[in-house]
């Protein structure tokens, strides 16, 4: 840990102790840089991904409100998102909640009748966080290049897990976050596309090309360059690995648990995240019957949990109450064992059973 | 956080399941939060010989659920009286804060169950 012990100075000052922390923190953008075939410059560290969210919703229409004052965002946006987008509302700004399909795919021919000559920016995640639905983004951009407007992805969930370039996908700000690929809690970074204007959120020094004031978190960014260094590294892993263990995971609990469904698209999806409904069970009691057995799994959004508020993406899904209320969100990792997939084929569905002998309401066959 | 007693309950639903030969029964629910308690009694000479219970909802709503099964069984139906969320929680040794309520419905189900049988023969749910 050096940057906490011996490397400890401000990455702006001129001294050697400085200058250290800057060169480490530009090694660190260079790798971030090149996990989303980026250039260096264009990536601007954050404290994380609502951060990056944030800078990106209110720098973009904060810089072009004379232009227009129209969002075109989607119903199933993080709260990082919609929160920014409904304070934006209360500002003067116009928002459209492009709705979703069963699958939680966005209705393209919505998104396009959306935009208007007022709209400044369009906002839509990359990959869902609760169902792992992936975005027709690069089809989204076309639409905001012909429109000339900006496009910002919320990526947190992708970066790391499956090649990604922003060239490619066509973005001009994509948000991505630390602790998603493993590096610490507390740091992210967002792309801005060269020649896109903004305001920035954060006004202070001229840290990160005047885009972000504040001190760098030196020890966060290392950890998310390094993180980026090896994600890199083993993206095909990922794929092939995680993909295998979802799939063994997701396939074992349907043929062992009767009255079971998988929510959001089948074919358009992150190859770690397997989202279930169990008919009859209420999700937070599966999920704290799991953790007591040592399986950690979430239902809606992990950072909305506390609340007894069903999950907005699968309501967005305008699936059954009762699938929404059932279901439990698998994410896996690069960590992950077959060891572990073994045993929680062995614990899911003894569980399951036995809390619908539990329930009231659940009925089989 | 619940528990270790809270835990071991959610964990192994001890007393879940129907009694089909109850002599009382009722349902307590939550109109806010949807959790629903099914209370089953079997009563002879004013003892409750077997008490079970059916719940879909959050795991407070289950470990209090349960917690009534284990408080009621083998006592009198004046002893059961006495049982209120009160005793739910103590014997839980409390529940989250956000989920006290879980304790009112075990408790609102016992209630009912005791009330039914003082009038006519079990309903059923």
């Amino acid at each position: 840990m050096p940057h906490f012990l011996e490397d400890f100075g401000n990455a702006s000052s001129i001294h050697e102790y400085g200058q250290k922390a800057r060169a480490s923190i530009e090694e660190a953008r260079r790798h971030v840089a090149r996990l989303i075939e980026a250039e260096p410059k264009e990536v601007v560290f954050t404290s994380g991904g609502t951060e990056s969210d944030n800078t990106a919703i209110r720098g973009v229409c904060g810089f072009h409100r004379s232009r227009g004052n129209h969002i075109v965002t989607t119903t199933v946006e993080h709260p990082a998102i919609l929160r920014s987008c409904e304070q934006l509302e209360s500002e003067g700004f116009r928002v459209t909640y492009v709705p979703v399909d069963r699958d939680g795919l966005i209705q393209m021919e919505q998104l396009r009748e959306a935009v208007d000559d007022q709209t400044i920016l369009i906002s839509v995640m990359h990959a869902n966080n609760e169902i792992g639905t992936i975005q027709p983004v690069e089809e989204i951009s076309q639409i905001a290049r012909e429109r000339e407007i900006v496009f910002h992805t919320d990526a947190v969930q992708s970066v790391g897990k499956i090649p990604l370039e922003v060239g490619r996908l066509g973005v001009g700000l994509l948000s991505l976050s630390g602790h998603k690929l493993h590096a610490p809690k507390g740091v992210g970074a967002l792309y801005v596309r060269q020649g896109v204007s903004m305001d920035a959120l954060l006004h202070g020094g001229s840290h990160e090309r005047n885009r972000r004031g504040g001190t760098e978190n030196v020890p966060g960014v290392v950890g998310l360059g390094k993180a980026c260094e090896l994600g890199q590294l083993g993206l095909d892993d990922f794929d092939l690995r995680v993909r295998k263990l979802r799939d063994k995971l997701e396939t074992g609990i349907i043929e062992a648990v009767p009255d079971t469904i998988v929510n959001g698209s089948v074919n358009s999806r992150m190859p770690h995240v397997s989202n279930i409904s169990f008919q009859g069970i209420e999700g937070e009691a599966l999920l704290i019957s799991l953790d007591l057995q040592g399986i950690a799994v979430s239902t809606g959004a992990a950072c909305a949990s506390g609340s007894l508020e069903p999950s907005h993406v699968l309501r967005a899904m305008k699936i059954s109450s009762s699938r929404v209320d059932s279901a439990i969100r698998f994410s896996l990792s690069r960590m992950n064992s077959d060891e572990d997939i073994d045993y929680a084929l062995k614990v899911v569905p003894k569980t399951v059973e036995r809390m619908r002998e539990l329930s009231p309401l659940y009925r089989e066959g | 956080m619940y528990s270790e007693t809270a835990q071991r309950l959610i964990v192994e639903l001890p007393n879940r399941g129907k009694l089909q030969d109850a002599t009382h029964t009722a349902r307590a629910e939550n109109p806010v939060c949807g959790d629903i308690t099914d209370l089953f009694l079997k009563v002879e000479k004013d003892v409750v010989v077997a008490c079970r219970f059916q719940t879909y909802g959050c795991p407070a709503a289950i470990a209090a659920s349960a917690a009534v099964t284990l408080l009621c069984g083998g006592k009198s139906l004046e002893a059961c009286r006495q049982i209120t969320s009160q005793s739910i929680l103590d014997f839980l040794e409390g529940l989250p804060r956000h989920k006290l309520h879980g304790a009112d419905l075990a408790a609102e189900a016992l209630e009912k169950a005791l009330r039914e049988g003082e009038g006519t023969r079990s309903r059923g749910c």
